[in-house]
């Protein structure tokens, strides 16, 4: 069968699915008399059949939420915050890691666990992840990251996955010990980092979509820190809601949307 | 895509373009169902789709700028969706062995496993899923889009002619591979045609 004939006989077959072939069309004389034809006829219109009770996919309304939320962070940058982030050193980044842990055991404290056993507890059953961690090279969407953003992560190093789909490079906590890092990696989840691309490292950059969002307690955390702070965490520890506002010398925690003190600042 | 719906895009991407934020937000209401089908056909994944989605908006969001109006907004609009899956079905492969991060987002409860996502028959899933990328994205506009084939040669980039053959090919492939009794030879011989 040539081409030619592959085009008359498909058209032919979608003619016929919609109501509109003629019975004197030259492809109906071509599909009886021949049985390649017949055969390709028969896969024409089985498959566009098929196709044609699909229907369009459409979004789930939790989807439709998600991806406005993800298209308004990325296009739109924080109206308070912007002017300092660009300037944010890649330095805070252990300042808020070291803060997450400490809303880590203020949260463990309130269900009757010391900060101390809370921590020793996620670092032991975390213990597999990190050791998974530290060996992992840099993947492609790391990569991408550190050519979004200037200067780029360690090459060599590995990465910290954050909740958001994000990567941090585990050098720019370098000063954080790894068993701090397992109660990062194992109670407090990172979901969003105001960082923007520009930040000097490659924090954020391989979804920048996730970098700033829906900050509810900015002005409270400005007020406590009696300072901008260079960087903000957005993120939860076992459920419950928190905003992290940091800088190198101190950092308050707040839950929204009340913009309660959950960890005051100076501790 | 009805004269209406193009008239009012156009209208919607010029406030946008003089400053009006919301006309974008309309828009892309107009169109997320429709650029998230396509993602999803093509992606063959609701995460990767999502993620297509919004990086397909944001695009257009910054380049708005480059529209001419020549052609409807949503066929440009289509054209950087199928580019973007593009770019993100090749960033995939080369991370082939390193999936994706999970989001933190809760599971969404009204979807219940991949094959229910894409909405289509498993077979059939199967079938679209072992197209070549470009044969598939060719017959996810055509027959399951219902694009006119001229639209989707200007969607892909392609003359009409290679659009019907990728189409027929595509067709022809899948109900093979539903027959389950494709040949190597018979998918070489389609696949280089």
């Amino acid at each position: 069968m040539h081409d030619h004939d592959l085009d008359l006989i498909a058209a032919y077959a979608e003619r016929v699915l919609v109501g509109d072939a003629d019975p004197s069309d030259p492809a109906a004389g071509l599909v009886d008399s021949c049985a390649e034809c017949r055969t390709e006829y028969d896969d024409q219109r089985t498959v566009l059949a098929l196709l044609d009770g699909a229907g369009p996919a459409s979004l789930t309304e939790i989807e439709r939420a998600r991806l406005h939320r993800s298209f308004d962070a990325a296009v739109t940058p924080p109206a308070s915050a912007g002017r300092w982030l660009r300037w944010v050193p890649a330095t805070a980044v252990a300042v808020v890691a070291l803060a997450f842990i400490g809303v880590g055991g203020l949260l463990n404290l309130g269900s009757g666990d010391t900060a101390s056993d809370a921590f020793d507890i996620a670092a032991e059953s975390t213990a597999d992840t990190m050791a998974t961690l530290a060996v992992t090279e840099p993947t492609e969407a790391a990569m991408d990251a550190a050519a979004g953003a200037a200067p780029a992560a360690d090459d060599g190093g590995s990465f910290y996955f954050r909740a958001d789909g994000g990567m941090t490079p585990i050098a720019d906590i370098g000063s954080v010990s790894e068993s701090e890092l397992d109660m990062l990696l194992g109670d407090g989840l990172i979901r969003q980092q105001a960082l923007t691309e520009d930040a000097g490292n490659a924090l954020g950059a391989a979804r920048s979509a996730w970098t700033i969002a829906d900050l509810e307690c900015l002005d409270d955390g400005v007020r406590a820190l009696r300072e901008e702070p260079t960087f903000i965490g957005l993120g939860d520890i076992k459920g419950t809601a928190f905003e992290l506002y940091a800088t190198e010398r101190d950092s308050v925690v707040l839950e929204p949307p009340s913009c309660d003190v959950a960890r005051p600042s100076g501790e | 895509m009805t004269a209406s719906r193009s008239t009012e895009d156009l209208a919607l991407v010029q406030k946008f373009l003089a400053g009006d934020q919301r006309a974008f937000h309309d828009l892309m209401s107009a169109h997320e169902d429709r650029v998230f089908s396509i993602c999803l056909r093509i992606m063959r994944n609701r995460e990767h789709a999502l993620d297509a989605t919004q990086e397909t908006f944001v695009k257009v969001f910054r380049r708005a700028d480059r529209f001419t109006g020549e052609s409807a907004f949503s066929t440009w609009l289509y054209r950087v969706t199928v580019n973007t899956c593009y770019d993100q079905l090749r960033k995939l492969k080369r991370r082939h062995a390193d999936p994706l991060p999970e989001t933190n987002d809760p599971a969404d409860p009204t979807v219940d496993d991949q094959l229910t996502a894409v909405e289509l028959r498993p077979d059939l899933h199967a079938a679209l899923e072992t197209l070549p990328d470009e044969f598939r994205a060719a017959v996810v506009l055509s027959d399951l889009e219902g694009l006119p084939l001229a639209d989707v040669a200007e969607i892909l980039g392609v003359p009409v002619g290679t659009v019907k053959s990728r189409v027929f090919r595509g067709r022809r492939l899948m109900a093979a591979e539903l027959r389950n009794r494709i040949s190597p030879d018979e998918r070489q011989r389609d696949e280089h045609a």
